[in-house]
C-alpha cells in the first residue's frame, strides 16, 4: 500500500464532490450570519457605553453626585454590564451555534 | 512557491480583511478535503458535514491566528479535530446518532461496495485518532509530521498508528482480495 492509497481515497469515503456550492452556500450563510451577529453586538455595546457615560457625566456635571459617589456608581453599573454582556454573549453563541 | 500557494495566500490576506468571496474560494478549496478527513475519522456523514461547517465557521473567526507555519489544509485539519473531540465528548446524543448511522453503514451503505464495507468495518475497530491518522496520511496526503501537527499528538505516535491501520487494512483488503 502506498502512503496515499487512490484505491482506499475512493473506497473509504466516496461521493464527496470535489466541487459543491450548496455546502460553501451554506458556509458562507453561517458566516454571513455571525457577522450581523458582531455587527450588531458591537452596535449595542456602543450605546449601552454612551448611555451610561451620559448618565454618569450629566449628575456629575449638574452637581447631583461627588468625585467618589461617580466612582461608586460606575464600578457597579460597570460590573452589572459585563454580567449582562457575558450572558447575552453566551446566549447568542449558543443560538449561533444552532 | 507554487501558482497554487502564492493563490492561496493571496485567498487567506484578502479574506483577513473581510473578503467574503476570498473566503468561500477557500472553503469550495477546501471542503472536499475537510469533509472527508471528517467522514472517515467520524463515520458519520451528516456528524462530518455539521461538523465541517463548524470547521469552516471557526476558521473564519480565527483567521488572523493562522501564522501560515504549517499548510492551510493542516490548520483546517487541526480546527476539525478539534471539533470533533468536542463533538465526542459532548455526550451521549450524538453517540447514539453515530451509533444509529453506523449501523446504517454497515448495513446497506448507499452506493456502497464491498470493499467499502470492508475499509469501514476495518476502521470501525479503531480509535478516534488512529482513524484520524488513517485518513490524513492513508487517504490523503497528509504527511506523517502534518498529521502529527493536525492531531497535536507525537509523531511517533502517528508512526505507530500509521503501521497498525496498514495493518488491519491490509488483512481486511488481503481477505476482500482473496475472495474476489
Amino acid at each position: 500500500m502506498t502512503q496515499t492509497d487512490p484505491k482506499l481515497v475512493r473506497d473509504w469515503t466516496p461521493a464527496i464532490a470535489e466541487r459543491d456550492e450548496a455546502f460553501v452556500l451554506s458556509v458562507m450563510a453561517r458566516v454571513a450570519e455571525r457577522r450581523a451577529l458582531r455587527r450588531s453586538a458591537r452596535r449595542v455595546t456602543v450605546l449601552v457605553a454612551a448611555a451610561g457615560a451620559i448618565g454618569l457625566l450629566v449628575p456629575y456635571a449638574a452637581g447631583w453626585l461627588d468625585a467618589a459617589d461617580t466612582l461608586q456608581v460606575f464600578v457597579v453599573a460597570f460590573s452589572l454590564a459585563a454580567v449582562i454582556f457575558a450572558i447575552t454573549a453566551s446566549r447568542a453563541l449558543n443560538f449561533a451555534r444552532h | 512557491m507554487t501558482d497554487d500557494a502564492a493563490r492561496e495566500r493571496e485567498l487567506i490576506a484578502a479574506a483577513r480583511n473581510g473578503s467574503s468571496a476570498a473566503f468561500a474560494a477557500l472553503v469550495r478549496a477546501h471542503q472536499h478535503r475537510v469533509r472527508g478527513f471528517l467522514w472517515r475519522a467520524s463515520g458519520n456523514q451528516a456528524d462530518a458535514d455539521d461538523l465541517a461547517q463548524e470547521t469552516f465557521l471557526s476558521a473564519w473567526l480565527q483567521l488572523r491566528n493562522y501564522r501560515q507555519e504549517a499548510r492551510f489544509a493542516t490548520w483546517l485539519c487541526a480546527i476539525a479535530y478539534r471539533k470533533l473531540l468536542m463533538r465526542r465528548r459532548a455526550g451521549a446524543r450524538s453517540r447514539l446518532r453515530e451509533e444509529a448511522a453506523g449501523e446504517e453503514m454497515s448495513g446497506a451503505a448507499p452506493g456502497g461496495s464491498d470493499l467499502r464495507l470492508d475499509v469501514q468495518r476495518a476502521v470501525e475497530g479503531l480509535s478516534v485518532e488512529q482513524r484520524s491518522v488513517a485518513a490524513l496520511c492513508l487517504a490523503s496526503d497528509f504527511s506523517q509530521s502534518e498529521a502529527a501537527a493536525a492531531l497535536g499528538i507525537p509523531l511517533g505516535t502517528v508512526k505507530s498508528h500509521v503501521a497498525r491501520c496498514r495493518e488491519r487494512l491490509r488483512e481486511f483488503l488481503g481477505e476482500y482480495n482473496d475472495a474476489n
